[in-house]
């Protein structure tokens, strides 16, 4: 069975300024902000839909895609 | 999908924004509110240590989203690299706060009669313009100083994230803001506790 590619949003933290535009956007509310340090991406929810990669100000966040195997 | 969520109260924050800008000109002791946008981030921060100033509250983020996003008068591009990185986020902290002490003292020199008041709005710290229609009647000229210096700081920093909305994204802003510096590293500070 070939693998199943999905696309989920990544974080990179240090860079991240915390201001929650990513949040705002997503329609999944897959996104918290982590004690006002950085974003952090819920794996179950994000759908990969890549709204607040571009929405991002600091450029913080990536599509990565990942490979489902069921 | 997605459902429609409830307009929630906090989301109509630019519109003090706004009014802040209009009104302050016309009543320069109004500029003194704009200490609200300096003491409630910092407060929530150190007591509650999130940044819920910035992800919900913020007045300007609105009205740049708003303006950049919904209006579409963002060019949409990649904040440039060096804008992004610590360096300049933290220098332009310490020029903002060095700024900020300036007017501070500037204040305190004409509180002690050393300095004459001057009714001037000091825009991007360079260019002075003159501003005497501004309303102060019963207020001390040092009252009245500190409402032209801190308007001046808040119409120069709208000016930068307008500048930078309009060449890059909505909310680039956000990324060089003095208050999200420091909130963030009060919030560093607290998890390291």
């Amino acid at each position: 069975m070939v693998p199943k590619k999905k696309k989920k949003a990544e974080v990179e933290k240090t860079h991240c300024v915390a201001c929650g535009v990513c949040v705002n956007v997503c329609p999944r509310a897959a996104i918290t902000i982590y004690h006002g340090i950085h974003a952090i991406v819920s794996e179950e929810l994000c759908i990969g839909c890549s709204k607040c990669s571009k929405a991002c100000p600091a450029g913080t966040i990536q599509m990565m895609e990942w490979e489902e195997t069921n | 999908m997605k459902t429609k969520q409830k307009a929630r109260w906090y989301e109509k924050l630019w519109i003090a924004s706004i009014i802040y800008l209009i009104l302050s000109p016309f009543n320069i002791l109004f500029a003194w509110l704009g200490l609200l946008c300096f003491f409630i981030p910092l407060l929530i921060s150190m007591l509650k240590g999130n940044k819920a100033y910035c992800n919900r509250y913020c007045g300007r983020g609105q009205l740049l989203t708003l303006l950049g996003d919904r209006l579409k008068l963002s060019r949409n591009k990649p904040t440039p690299k060096w804008m992004r990185s610590n360096y300049f986020r933290y220098g332009f902290l310490i020029f903002f706060l060095t700024m900020f002490i300036n007017m501070l003292m500037n204040t305190y020199l004409v509180m002690k009669g050393a300095e004459s008041l001057k009714q001037v709005i000091k825009i991007l710290w360079t260019f002075k313009l003159p501003w005497n229609f501004a309303q102060y009647t019963y207020a001390s000229p040092w009252i009245v100083q500190f409402g032209f210096g801190f308007y001046s700081i808040m119409l120069t920093s709208t000016i930068l994230g307008l500048v930078t909305m309009l060449l890059y994204k909505p909310r680039s802003w956000c990324v060089y803001c003095p208050m999200g510096t420091m909130t963030q590293s009060i919030c560093k500070l607290k998890q390291k506790q």
